[in-house]
């Protein structure tokens, strides 16, 4: 199956972080990034200049869930266990769009 | 009385000195007049301190505290985007491990390090600082400022911590 391009917003706990991950399907972020936010239809706090930022920064915004590198890899490697939000996903904050 | 006119002197701490005159109010009412330089003084430290890019360059500063992926992302998307609840947050406190600072701020992840910023440089939307109630399983304790939405700037510098 080919993978598609998916919009997921990264909570920071002080901030946040727009991503793009390459899945097959929902699922397949779901289960591995409980955590994170997606998205089948961007927010209004997500416009074509950050689109525009994570096409320029691909290291940094874009990876494939199968084959991960960079900070990614590092946190499911070492930090995503010590991610209380990972931990209790039922403390996970409601997305709030309208700002 | 007039006799003392005329001489045009007068005795003080024991010194004979020349009055020229009326006696200067420093002289009459000492201790006033050394508390109104004192309180003169104070003022203007507090004005300087206080009038944005005074002569001493004193500028508010705020910290933002991160892990590793917002120590990379923050700069290359060149704004602090809003959490999800639609606020960035930032603070006056600065601590010196990011277990300290996970506990204070009642952190989610724990940070590496954290940006500095120069308040001046954002437009607006920062919120009154407030006390950080406990959550996240943190107890909280310190100091944030929450700003509405993403806040754009450029930080002033990176410090890493422990």
């Amino acid at each position: 199956m080919k993978k598609k391009k998916f919009l997921v917003f990264e909570d920071l706990s002080t901030s946040g972080q727009w991503l793009y991950l390459y899945a097959r399907s929902k699922e397949d972020i779901e289960r591995r990034f409980p955590e994170f936010y997606l998205f089948d239809v961007p927010p209004k706090r997500f416009d074509a200049a950050k689109a525009q930022i994570i096409e320029n920064n691909p290291d940094i915004f874009i990876f494939d869930i199968d084959n991960l590198h960079g900070l990614l890899k590092d946190y499911v490697e070492n930090r995503q266990k010590d991610n209380y939000i990972y931990q209790n996903p039922d403390k996970k904050r409601p997305f709030v769009d309208e700002i | 009385m007039l006799k003392k006119r005329a001489l045009g002197t007068r005795v003080m701490n024991g010194v004979l000195v020349d009055s020229g005159g009326s006696l200067p109010y420093e002289d009459v009412h000492p201790s006033n007049a050394r508390f109104l330089r004192v309180l003169a003084k104070l003022f203007k430290i507090v004005e300087v301190l206080t009038t944005s890019g005074n002569a001493f360059d004193v500028q508010p500063m705020i910290n933002h505290y991160t892990d590793s992926d917002g120590y990379k992302g923050i700069p290359a998307a060149g704004y602090v985007a809003a959490g999800t609840d639609g606020y960035a947050y930032f603070t006056p406190d600065i601590y010196g491990s990011g277990k300290k600072a996970k506990s204070r701020l009642a952190l989610a992840v724990k940070p590496i390090g954290f940006f500095i910023f120069n308040m001046d440089a954002f437009t607006s939307g920062f919120e009154p600082p407030r006390k950080i109630t406990p959550y996240n399983n943190e107890p909280g304790g310190g100091i944030e400022i929450r700003h509405r939405g993403n806040a754009y700037s450029t930080a002033y510098r990176w410090i890493t911590v422990k």
